[in-house]
């Protein structure tokens, strides 16, 4: 034992086993401390997603079992599908599941294998499935001493009994209870271990060895007084073991308590008795045993058998089968060195249906076959998956049908019966009973094979032993018929209605009547009245006569009643008459008791005329013929002999006569018994051959049945997360808003979203249409043109479609939509609404015409700006001064319109931007928060810089102390403003108006639309200028 | 500046024009080739206003105007059969349709351009 974990168990479930695992792990504490295998039924071809659904309710982590992965406490494991799961040196190992020889019996693999590894720290589980599986699991499990479990119903039930009920059926079961109960119980097994451990495997030391051998005494004292069989003689770590175990199930934790209860419980005592006897029905358990079978039994069933005949033996509580394939694999053995082959049947029988199943399949894992030689695995038995399979060979020997040995009538005419272990658990009583049952089955000198601590001392008479060590006996031969013992249930035997009808003697009967009946009764001779069987229906008076009583139970046929010397007569003339329908007469001497005299007695029998229904009657006449007298010696000899002679050889002749029809109607009865018994053999064998096809695709179905549930119930999982991401599609197509529509190779709609549906004017009873047959497509003619080039080439396409009638644009994308393989399986459409974009587009478009209109108009005004200028500069210099102040000028106002993003530009700003060239203490702004827009302020700005220039040049700001007020005001929209120069030299009216005035004056009334007035005091030059302010 | 000094009498052109220095310009460069101006008018009110008052041979028409277009004034002038030019910025396509086929003079202008252009309106 090499893993962590105090207990390793495993659970073995299947059809209907997601619900039970869900109450097994919604029940379990965090810290149980215990590692969880699961084993189920799967199929290989699905991905299975049970670790899933188990881990939605473990707490603990659960994974897929990886092949090598080290078992840890606090841990489960599921077992992949397409693979065999086995446990070794506590790991977890996998082997892939060949496809043709699919693993029938995962679970009673795994269990097997984890017994072997883990001994008394498995735990074996078996919940809801629907065949035997799991069964010969648990009983591995129990043999190595661990505990098992089986699901048994309650509210929820398990949905699918048969699994658990087999494995509880066949007694191997320690705990059955509800899923939601054995967490819990699991958890008080692991606290109990500790205290256990010591027991069983404590160290040698001698006081120990001498205590346990003292507690072996007094329990196996207890055993032999309730049982009479005696353990004293076991191994005591064997039995310790055993105990150990027994005190584990039944929660006690010292050997004194539990030495207390076997006191108390007798049920405790049968428990532990037959926990003692667990693997005594292992192949060839008691190997001795069996080898003393094969040299002193089997060959005398052969001998001096021939090909045609059959030796029959019988199982009876054969449960899994082990011991009826043991037989069979002897027997086979045997047949092997054999010139003349016997036909070999072996009808292995039990009240349990389960355990039929599980021994009809006749395959089992490793580890039961421990005891089994390897020539004789590799001889008999077929690896299927991770199973063994007995061969055909000895499988077809055998014939499993489901029988009681108590209450059922027994086989019979058996070569051997071999029942070990079955009568331990009978009572005395009922021990009685079967062993006569054994005894009327087998042939005289038939052999019985029992347990090793079975025994039939009480019916000396019936068996002789052969072997007594080995429990192997011989029926005695009585001589007397074999009589089915009566303890059997016997029916009621049938009673032949009884047809005889007493004629009503009711009141008013006739005189006529009355003679008549006198007559009848004193006169008439005696009659009966028989059936063509010769049953008597009526007798008349005076028979008594003819007829006497036989001995034995009452009886009616008339060839018992009559008497002896009627007898042939009786029968010939019955016989007559039913062959002629006429009468038939014959004569009997009826002698008196002295043998010398007698009387002749007519016989006469004929049908009875005038029966209703369809049964013949027969009327039988006795009349007196008269006296006969022995012919006396006195008389003439010669006459008398002659008379005696002719007499002698009249009756021999009647004689002869009988003697022929007795032989033909023997000879015929014999022929229709002949071909009525070849007709019941046939019928016997077609019967039995249709039983087994029928029991073999019985279990080929329930296999079958078995992998259908679990793969419904996985199927069940999977539509609800099919349903899940369906619904999560369908939200992400509502809220995509992008119309798209799937559509397969044949341009079928085969999804789409709500987008799409308004776009193409498709509805839900759409999909499946063609896309091209709906009205909505037309809006875009060449799709399908496209969608079809988009399959040739396989790129996706984008196209950009015209505007629609409501001025929408949209964008369509044609791409492949690849399946798994990579194929292009269809198209996915998507439309996107991109009018936005469009619009932005066209925006764009207009705001590059219009920079392209400025920026050419700009030009123009720059150029303009420099013709002017040139007309009215002096030099070069000049004209480079002016044009670069001028366009300066400009610039300035253009940054502060950039700076306002083409916005409004303060007035007060204006001015200062000429007060930043000029000096700030030289020109001061006054005036209210006034904006204009960039079409006013761009001439203002020029307007500022002309004055400022000017005044620079020759007004206020041309000597050091001049200085410029500019002062606005702003009312009823229409602003004021005034530029008014002081302290400069004194101003002269200038001859004629320079280009600098012209420009002011124009770019106040044509650009701003206002008015402009300069005037020349001799103080210092005026500009006086109002213009609408634009909104 | 004087803008209805006449040289040669060759023939008189309208002008509108909303921007004062490139109408100033404007005005010199048709003068100077010899041509008497009339105008310049700043708006389409004012261009109709002279049209109704002087007759004129020609017209050169800035095509915006301080947010209204001088459309009217090319129909004014075609009514009378009078050839015209739209100076602007923009490019022909960008006119309103039925003047994409005018004569358009791409601002800035270009002295020789505008001596042909109106040379050829003056002789057809």
């Amino acid at each position: 034992m090499t893993t962590l974990a105090p207990l390793v168990v495993g659970i073995g479930a299947s059809a209907g086993g997601i619900p039970a695992l869900e109450g097994f792990f919604r029940h379990l504490p965090d810290d149980s401390g215990m590692a969880f295998i699961i084993v189920t039924h799967l199929s290989p071809e699905r991905r299975s997603l049970l670790h899933e659904v188990v881990g939605r309710y473990a707490t603990c982590p659960v994974s897929v079992a990886e092949d090598g992965a080290e078992v840890r406490p606090d841990n489960v494991y599921v077992m992949p599908e397409g693979m065999i799961l086995t446990m070794r040196e506590g790991r977890l190992w996998l082997t892939p599941d060949d496809p043709a020889h699919r693993e029938r019996k995962p679970i009673d693999v795994f269990f097997a294998s984890m017994a072997e590894d883990q001994g008394e720290n498995a735990v074996g589980i078996v919940m809801s499935g629907g065949d035997g599986d799991g069964t010969l699991g648990v009983k591995a499990i129990k043999e190595r001493g661990g505990i098992t479990m089986a699901q048994t119903s309650d509210g929820s039930g398990p949905r699918n009994p048969e699994m658990p009920h087999s494995a509880i059926a066949s007694g191997l079961i320690d705990f059955a209870d509800p899923v939601e109960r054995m967490p819990e119980r699991l958890v008080r097994l692991r606290s109990d271990i500790d205290a256990l451990v010591g027991l069983a495997d404590g160290e040698e030391d001698r006081q120990r060895l001498v205590e346990a051998q003292q507690v072996q005494g007094r329990i196996a004292r207890l055993l032999s007084s309730h049982t009479g069989h005696d353990f004293s003689g076991y191994k005591d770590k064997t039995f310790m073991r055993r105990v150990a175990r027994r005190m584990k199930v039944v929660q006690l934790t010292t050997v004194d308590a539990y030495v207390q209860r076997l006191k108390d419980d007798p049920g405790e005592v049968m428990a532990l008795f037959r926990d003692l006897l667990i693997n005594v029905t292992n192949f060839f358990r008691d190997a001795d045993a069996f080898a003393q079978l094969k040299s002193q039994v089997i060959p005398q069933l052969f001998a001096g058998r021939g090909a045609d005949e059959t030796i029959r033996l019988w199982v009876p509580g054969c449960a899994t089968g082990e011991e009826v394939y043991s037989l069979g694999i002897l027997m086979r053995e045997q047949m092997d060195g054999l010139d003349v082959v016997p036909k070999v049947q072996i009808f292995a029988t039990d009240i349990d249906d389960e355990a039929l199943s599980v021994a009809r399949a006749g395959r089992y894992p490793d580890a039961l076959l421990a005891g089994v030689a390897p020539e004789r695995v590799r001889r008999f038995f077929r690896r299927d998956g991770a199973s063994l399979v007995l061969s055909k060979e000895v499988r077809e020997m055998c014939i499993f049908s489901p029988h009681s040995v108590i209450s059922d009538p027994p086989f019979s005419r058996m070569d051997l019966v071999s029942c070990r272990n079955l009568l331990i658990y009978l009572g005395g009583e009922l021990q009685d009973r079967v062993i006569p049952t054994f005894h009327y089955a087998l042939k005289p000198g038939g052999y019985l094979f029992l347990g090793t601590s079975e025994g039939v001392s009480r019916h000396g008479d019936l068996f002789a032993p052969l072997d007594k060590q080995h429990r192997i006996f011989q029926s005695r031969d009585h001589g007397g018929p074999r009589r089915l013992p009566i303890t059997l249930d016997s029916s009621a035997s049938r009673t032949r209605q009884d047809v005889a009808e007493r004629r009503s003697d009711a009141t008013g009967v006739q005189l006529r009547q009355r003679v008549e009946t006198q007559v009848l009764e004193q006169h008439a001779p005696a009659h009966v009245v028989v059936t063509h069987e010769g049953d008597t229906l009526y007798f008349s008076s005076n028979t008594g006569r003819y007829l006497e009583m036989p001995r034995g139970a009452p009886n009616r046929h008339i060839f018992d009643l009559a008497r002896r010397e009627f007898r042939p007569d009786l029968r010939a003339a019955l016989r007559e008459a039913m062959e002629t329908g006429g009468p038939a007469a014959r004569q009997v001497l009826m002698l008196d008791r002295d043998g010398a005299t007698g009387s002749m007695i007519g016989l006469t029998i004929e049908p009875l005329d005038g029966q209703a229904g369809n049964e013949t009657l027969f009327l039988v006449l006795f009349t007196p013929l008269g006296q006969w007298r022995q012919p006396s010696v006195a008389g003439s000899a010669e006459a008398a002999a002659h008379e005696a002679e002719a007499a002698l050889e009249r009756e021999l002749s009647d004689l002869r006569e009988r003697l022929q029809s007795t032989v033909e109607e023997y000879e015929t009865a014999l022929e229709e018994l002949k071909s009525s018994n070849e007709e019941l053999v046939s019928v016997n064998e077609e019967a039995q051959s249709t039983n087994e096809e029928l029991e073999a695709s019985r279990e080929e179905m329930q296999s079958l049945n078995e992998e259908l549930s679990t793969i419904n119930a996985e199927l069940e999982t999977s539509v609800d997360h099919l349903d899940s991401a369906n619904t999560d599609l369908k939200n992400l197509y509502a809220a995509t808003q992008i119309a798209t529509v799937f559509l397969d190779r044949g341009l079928v709609i085969r999804n789409f979203t709500p987008a799409a549906g308004a776009f193409f004017n498709i509805r839900e009873a759409d999909i499946g249409r063609p896309l091209m047959d709906l009205a909505g497509a037309l809006q875009y003619p060449d799709l399908e043109a496209e969608v079809r080039g988009v399959f040739r080439s396989g790129k996706p396409v984008e196209r950009r479609l015209a505007p629609d009638n409501d001025g929408l644009h949209f964008l369509v994308r044609l791409v492949p939509y690849r399946n798994r393989e990579d194929g292009i399986d269809g198209i996915v459409v998507t439309l996107v609404d991109i009018s936005s974009l469009a619009q932005a587009e066209e925006q764009q478009k207009i705001l590059i015409s219009e920079l392209n209109h400025r920026v050419k108009n700009m030009l123009s005004v720059v150029i303009s700006i420099a013709n002017s200028t040139r007309k009215t500069s002096s030099s070069m210099e000049d004209f480079a001064e002016r044009l670069s102040g001028r366009l300066h000028g400009m610039a300035r106002a253009y940054s502060l319109l950039s700076g306002s993003d083409w916005r409004k530009v303060a007035i007060r700003d204006l001015v200062r931007t000429q007060a930043d060239t000029f000096g700030a203490d030289r020109i001061f702004a006054d005036g209210p928060e006034v904006s204009l827009t960039p079409q006013q302020a761009l001439p203002l700005g020029m307007v500022m810089h002309e004055m400022a220039t000017n005044a620079a040049k020759y007004g206020a700001l041309s000597n050091d102390h001049g200085r410029v007020d500019v002062v606005w005001q702003a009312d009823d929209d229409r602003l004021r403003l005034k530029w008014v120069e002081r302290d400069g030299p004194e101003v002269h009216s200038p001859e004629r108006k320079g280009f600098g005035l012209a420009l002011i004056e124009g770019q106040v009334r044509s650009q701003m639309g206002g008015e402009a007035e300069t005037r020349f005091p001799p103080e210092g030059f005026v500009l006086d200028l109002s213009f609408q302010l634009e909104k | 500046m004087s803008s209805s000094e006449t040289s040669e009498g060759r023939g008189t052109i309208l002008i509108v024009e909303d921007e004062w220095l490139i109408a100033t310009d404007l005005v010199d460069a048709v003068e100077s080739i010899g041509y008497r101006v009339l105008g310049p008018a700043h708006t389409v009110s004012a261009a109709l206003e002279l049209l109704d008052e002087a007759s004129v041979d020609a017209g050169l028409l800035d095509v915006n105007l301080r947010g209204e277009t001088s459309y009217p004034v090319a129909d004014a002038l075609a009514e009378k059969g009078l050839p015209f030019a739209f100076l602007s910025g923009y490019t022909s396509d960008q006119l309103r349709p039925g003047f994409q086929d005018c004569p358009l003079l791409s601002k800035p202008l270009n002295a020789d351009a505008l001596r042909d252009r109106l040379s050829q309106m003056l002789r057809g």
